[in-house]
């Protein structure tokens, strides 16, 4: 038996070093901290939000002459690792950008735009020059004047040039794009007449011009055409090549993307080298490789503060819209508007067996402001989020844009108050509450699930029995294509942007719907989009829009939070810039406490 | 013997159609590809023109018929998430869930045979509670909370290994342990209760009379008759390792053909949720054939007419 024994061992560890030996490969080491008092100031320049990744852009305003780099910043150096939960698909042709991944080029400071948003209070102008230094609004278009000094990434293709703003124009607008402005570009613009009208000069001549208009040149990353004559749409597809702050030197799908920083670049000169961004899609294993090093930023939910708290070292990176976030409650089923558009019938009728929608209109407003009444929003914030977090009632207007406030935000409040939301229910025909299908999307965010199941024991109080469906949302959202979502569901809706370009979500309007079609809102946002003067688009919004929002209650706010983003002892500061296209960015690093 | 591989090859093709037929159909009833591109902005417009990309104004029948043209030339068409050809997109993972898939079949093997042997051969010692507890142990523990608790434990508290993520023999080691326990398990107890029942017959008991070395009669004679339903076992677990294992590739961030499997998944991308699967059903329909074929080889009173 010994020899069996023997032999067992033997044959045992002859497997193991056969395995061992057949399983090589490439090895990836963590990366490991620099001595803290000689290693230069770490400045992440790339991403805080899943979806979305700041570029340094410092860009000169129109009239001013272009920057370069300030001679005495030292060049990139240093490598950063982010875990993301996901990094998206290796797409970068402007045609086949799918969403939510449309942004992600311009974001992780691969390209460039032909001009971006500054929205911090106080901003000299909201539009920036990128890659069009200036521009003139004229009746029959609009007038860019490109810079001609930005090379790409790959030499041998030269500098960014108007051909290449025309072809992506062009490819952002062809039938069947994924790229989520192409309607704005269509509808804002005569897309065939858009020509180049000088050497360095592009007009794009006005179609039936909206508000939306900006998010065009906004949105849109520049591609090199003579790339795409060269290899074609499907090799330019999964060959990321621009003309940013970084450059892509390899994207495996589902894995990793690596960045490496241009020694100088056009607007800003990055400060890190390299940054290698994996996908990790399991929370815990992220915030274990945060503790050992093995990432330096990872993305976060709320419930895990916590645990990052105790890991040593650990920063929080949070501000007004890291990772902007909100809970909607929308009680689906109000299918008022019986014509589209073109005048032809919807086909829907109210459902009005369902007690948010009401026999009647009036008990149905009723009833969902007794719903909103039985929200215990500072519970919510206390409980849930630890405090990061705000009462929120404003409809898609949240702290973070530059036109909230406060004050807003309490002009339009709804108090909690569960006896006054009882009384409402009785009124309503409802004195011993009822029963409701609560849907709250699972796979979206960890902390709107909880968030929302906090909601259920709420609506108990006032006697609402919440039977609670926590399906996937992508096997629910053919319901809301289909426009027959009966449910009160939970929405993870964003308040931090009432944008003219997503005003048209409570129509049949888009193809996409939440349970909820008013005319009233399709005719605001008509006037909304057609004003020449964004300050007249405000005007409507804040005298109209909003009130009317509020004193129907279509749907209601409840608690807008933030997701900070968890970061390591590495990263000593972070100068967070402008983001090329979003909404400002002043978020602040802290040191959590006990550290 | 001809025939009967004949036969087996035949009823291999049907197999893979019908259930290609059955993927194809749950793919799309899990709802419209175009969702993929959907967002809160898409027109009508829009809309209808990703349908006529994607050729969904055919009816159904008509949409499986030219899939299935095609995926018989190996093309499976292209990912709407990656745009890129599905065969592509699996070839690039495959190598990584044949490299986890072989280290974890690899780790089983070498756990339960010896263990699942050294266990019937010296029942009711302490080797044989061992192996017990650990087919026990590798049943109830779902491999999820294992993987979690070896990373927390090796690669965060003692700082051994690497988290995770593909790289060297090291950043093997722990998810190979986590896929392969579970197979192991299963494993042992198939060669315990087999060694256990060859160990009590007769031609054993008649080579010990006979005075053959113990060994001989472990090896040579008893476990090569116990051979059988361990092995057919072992293959299926195989086959499906390589086929993908979604939650220890999930959690060590593995980029194998399960993690695409469930992003297709999640997001409806249906020629890779049909290509991943009819990967699954041929790789699984060809190990059951090679089994089949190998019984007459393993045991020789096994013959096919």
């Amino acid at each position: 038996m010994r020899r069996t024994v023997k032999a067992l061992i033997l044959a045992a560890t002859a497997m193991l070093v056969g395995a061992a030996i057949a399983c090589g490969g490439e090895q990836v080491k963590p990366t490991t901290a620099p001595a803290p008092t000689t290693a230069p100031a770490v400045a992440p320049t790339a991403f805080i939000a899943p979806t979305t990744a700041p570029a340094p852009t410092a860009a000169p305003s129109p009239t001013a002459a272009p920057t370069s780099a300030p001679t005495a910043v030292p060049g990139p150096s240093g490598k950063l690792v982010v875990s993301l939960s996901a990094i998206g698909p290796a797409n970068y042709e402007l045609f086949e950008l799918v969403w939510p991944w449309n942004d992600r080029n311009q974001f992780m400071g691969m390209y460039d735009t032909i001009f971006y948003d500054d929205r911090r209070p106080g901003a000299a102008s909201l539009l920036n020059a990128s890659v069009a230094k200036s521009w003139q609004f004229t009746d029959q278009g609009l007038v860019l004047t490109i810079r001609d000094d930005i090379p790409w990434h790959d030499t041998k293709y030269g500098k960014l040039t108007v051909d290449d703003i025309l072809h992506s124009l062009e490819r952002a607008s062809k039938p069947g794009a994924k790229w989520t402005r192409a309607e704005a570009l269509t509808t804002n613009f005569k897309v065939a007449e858009i020509k180049a009208t000088g050497p360095n000069e592009i007009t794009m001549p006005w179609n039936k011009r909206d508000l939306r208009w900006r998010s065009v040149p906004r949105d849109v990353t520049i591609q090199s055409k003579k790339m795409f004559d060269a290899v074609g749409a499907e090799q330019m597809n999964i060959t990321p090549m621009g003309t940013g702050p970084y450059r892509v030197l390899e994207h495996r799908s589902g894995d990793i993307i690596r960045l490496e920083a241009l020694d100088k670049h056009w607007r800003e000169t990055a400060h890190v080298k390299s940054i290698d961004v994996l996908e990790t899609p399991e929370e815990t294993v992220r915030l274990a490789m945060l503790k050992t090093g093995q990432a330096d930023i990872i993305q976060m939910g709320v419930p895990s503060i916590p645990a990052v708290k105790a890991i040593s070292g650990a920063q929080m990176l949070i501000g007004p819209t890291t990772g902007l976030d909100g809970a909607q409650i929308v009680p689906a089923g109000q299918y008022y508007q019986d014509k589209k558009e073109d005048g032809s019938a919807t086909g829907r009728t109210p459902l009005t067996q369902l007690p948010w929608v009401g026999k009647t209109p009036e008990d149905g407003l009723k009833v969902r402001r007794a719903m909103s009444m039985a929200i215990d929003r500072q519970a919510l914030i206390d409980s849930v989020l630890g405090g990061l977090g705000q009462k929120h009632y404003l409809w898609n207007l949240g702290p973070g844009h530059p036109r909230w406030s406060v004050d807003l935000e309490k002009k339009f409040a709804i108090p909690y108050d569960p006896e006054a939301a009882k009384k409402l229910l009785t009124e309503a025909g409802y004195p011993n509450g009822f029963e409701l299908n609560f849907f709250i999307p699972s796979g979206l965010s960890s902390t709107l699930e909880q968030v929302c199941q906090a909601m259920v024991p709420m609506f108990a109080k006032v006697g609402l029995k919440a039977n609670v469906d926590q399906s996937q949302y992508s096997a629910v959202r053919p319901t809301m294509l289909a426009r027959t979502i009966d449910k009160v569901w939970c929405w993870q809706e964003s308040g931090w942007s009432v944008d003219p370009d997503v005003l048209y979500r409570f129509s049949t309007r888009a193809v996409w719907n939440p349970g909820i079609e008013y005319v009233e809102p399709l005719n605001l946002e008509s006037r909304i989009l057609t004003q020449s003067d964004p300050e007249e688009s405000w005007k409507i919004i804040t005298n109209e829009w909003l009130p009317w929002f509020q004193t129907k209650l279509p749907s209601f706010q409840t608690v807008a939070f933030t997701a900070p983003i968890a970061a390591g002892p590495r990263i000593k500061e972070w100068p967070m810039r402008v983001h090329s296209n979003r909404w400002p960015m002043e978020p602040q690093l802290i040191k959590l406490t006990g550290n | 013997m001809r025939a009967f591989i004949i036969r087996r090859l035949v009823f291999m093709v049907f197999t893979v159609v019908i259930v290609s037929a059955i993927v194809f159909g749950m793919s799309r009833a899990r709802g419209d590809p175009r969702y993929i591109f959907l967002d809160n902005n898409t027109t009508k417009e829009q809309w209808d023109a990703w349908g006529l990309e994607m050729g969904l104004d055919r009816p159904l029948v008509m949409q499986y018929f030219v899939w299935l043209g095609k995926a018989v030339r190996f093309d499976l068409g292209n990912s709407l998430w990656e745009r890129r050809p599905v065969t592509d997109l699996i070839k690039t993972r495959l190598p990584n869930s044949l490299q986890l898939g072989g280290a974890a079949w690899l780790f089983a093997m070498v756990l339960a045979v010896p263990l699942g042997v050294l266990s019937a051969v010296r029942r009711w010692t302490l080797w044989d509670y061992f192996g017990r507890i650990i087919a026990m142990l590798g049943q109830a523990l779902p491999p999820f909370w294992l993987g979690i608790m070896l990373i927390l434990l090796f690669a965060v508290q003692f700082q051994w290994l690497p988290i995770g993520r593909k790289g060297g023999p090291d950043h093997l080691l722990l998810p190979a342990i986590t896929l392969g326990w579970l197979a192991a398990a299963g494993i042992l107890r198939l060669v315990r209760s087999a060694m256990l029942e060859v160990l009590d017959s007769e031609f054993v008991k008649l080579a010990r009379a006979k005075g053959v070395t113990p060994w001989l009669i472990i090896w040579k004679h008893a476990f090569r008759n116990a051979l059988l339903v361990p092995l057919t076992y072992s293959v299926l677990i195989l086959s499906g390792f390589l086929a993908g294992t979604v939650v220890t590739e999930t959690v060590f961030q593995w980029p194998g053909v399960g993690r695409l499997a469930v992003q297709a998944i999640n997001t409806n991308d249906f020629p890779v949720m049909a290509g991943t699967v009819l990967f699954s059903t041929v790789l699984f329909v060809l190990a059951n054939f090679a089994l089949d074929v190998s019984y007459a080889f393993i045991d020789p009173r096994i013959r096919y007419r």
